[in-house]
């Protein structure tokens, strides 16, 4: 099954034209899920990551995310900082910051193509999955906070 | 006195245990199920000075010669916390 | 070796209190400001625990600020992990 259209050009909870709409029968693949656990804390940077993965090799701006997604481009920054931390994106400083998407591994790269096709295929699912990771996030919030205190080297510039 | 004092060191550890215990299930962050050990020994020390160490005299050389393998339990509780440090930078790197 | 012991979970207690304040300070959650002060307690309770079997005459007696040191320390700690479970 070929999805003619890019995820990204779909901007949001737009049913599908098939008449599954994305309740399938089949669960979403482990490293799908695992991926979508540890590493995507948004939709927009489901979005990025999926562009960017469609895309790979070549770089986009974040004026060039945030046009073609219509997304604003705070919550670019936002994503794409989130996707650099996640090991998914690079950062290279061209005349302006090109984001690439970089996988580290082969695994990750199959589960990233993975999560785009069930992206393509069953929206849904991957969305409420989202929302459910959101939530745990949200209540686990004080013990993240706690367990990432003893990361020795701090990136964020914070304090 | 110094019993009960004891007595109260090793049950908030083991309330500490516990709570870590449960921050290992739903984050599934194993510095939780380190940090959760090393409160379970913690309270192990504490019971252990109630036990071992004569209620008349804390002195040192009392405390040390009628029960030196306290310190074992209060080493093997930091060394646990210092693996999950430890372990908790590699997996960062490693991302 | 029991100094030595003493020393190692002293210095190990005053980094985990180093590492939860810095990150208190960088404007995340409570529970750290209250497992930061759980550390310096225990951290006080080691020091004084090496002063007093090390550096004290045996005639001295630290066992009091050992064990307040270590029961505010860890009552705490109980405090912050209670509120946030609500």
């Amino acid at each position: 099954m070929s999805r003619t259209h890019p995820p990204a050009a779909r901007g949001g909870l737009q049913p599908h034209n098939e008449s599954d709409a994305g309740y399938t029968s089949e669960p979403l693949p482990d490293e799908v899920r695992a991926l979508l656990r540890e590493r995507i804390e948004s939709y927009e940077a489901l979005e990025i990551l999926i562009a960017l993965e469609r895309v790979r090799g070549i770089g986009k701006t974040a004026g060039e995310l945030s046009a073609g997604l219509h997304v604003t481009p705070a919550l670019v920054d936002r994503a794409v900082r989130n996707l650099e931390a996640a090991g998914l994106v690079e950062r290279r400083s061209a005349v302006q910051p090109q984001y690439f998407y970089a996988p580290p591994s082969a695994e990750l790269d199959c589960a990233v193509r993975a999560l785009a096709r069930a992206y393509a295929e069953q929206p849904i699912p991957v969305i409420k999955l989202m929302s459910e990771n959101a939530i745990q996030r949200m209540r686990t919030g004080a013990a993240r906070a706690f367990a990432d205190a003893f990361i020795l080297r701090r990136g964020k510039g914070d304090g | 006195m110094r019993d009960f004092l004891w007595g109260v060191l090793a049950m908030a550890s083991v309330v500490v245990a516990i709570f870590f215990f449960h921050y290992w299930r739903v984050s599934r962050d194993r510095l939780f199920a380190y940090f959760s050990v090393a409160f379970a020994a913690m309270a192990l020390d504490w019971l252990g000075h109630a036990l071992l160490v004569p209620l008349d005299s804390v002195r040192a050389e009392v405390y040390l010669t009628s029960s030196p393998e306290i310190y074992l339990v209060c080493l093997f509780a930091f060394v646990v916390i210092l693996v999950a440090i430890i372990d908790k930078n590699r997996q960062v790197r490693r991302r | 070796m029991a100094e030595t012991v003493y020393a190692l979970c002293g210095v190990t207690s005053i980094l985990c209190a180093i590492l939860l304040l810095r990150g208190w300070r960088s404007g995340r959650a409570p529970l750290l400001l209250w497992a930061g002060l759980c550390f310096v307690g225990l951290a006080l309770d080691n020091v004084v625990t090496f002063v007093d079997f090390v550096l004290t005459p045996p005639t001295v007696d630290l066992y009091w600020y050992r064990t307040s040191f270590a029961l505010a320390g860890m009552l705490v700690l109980v405090y912050g992990l209670v509120r946030e479970s609500r």
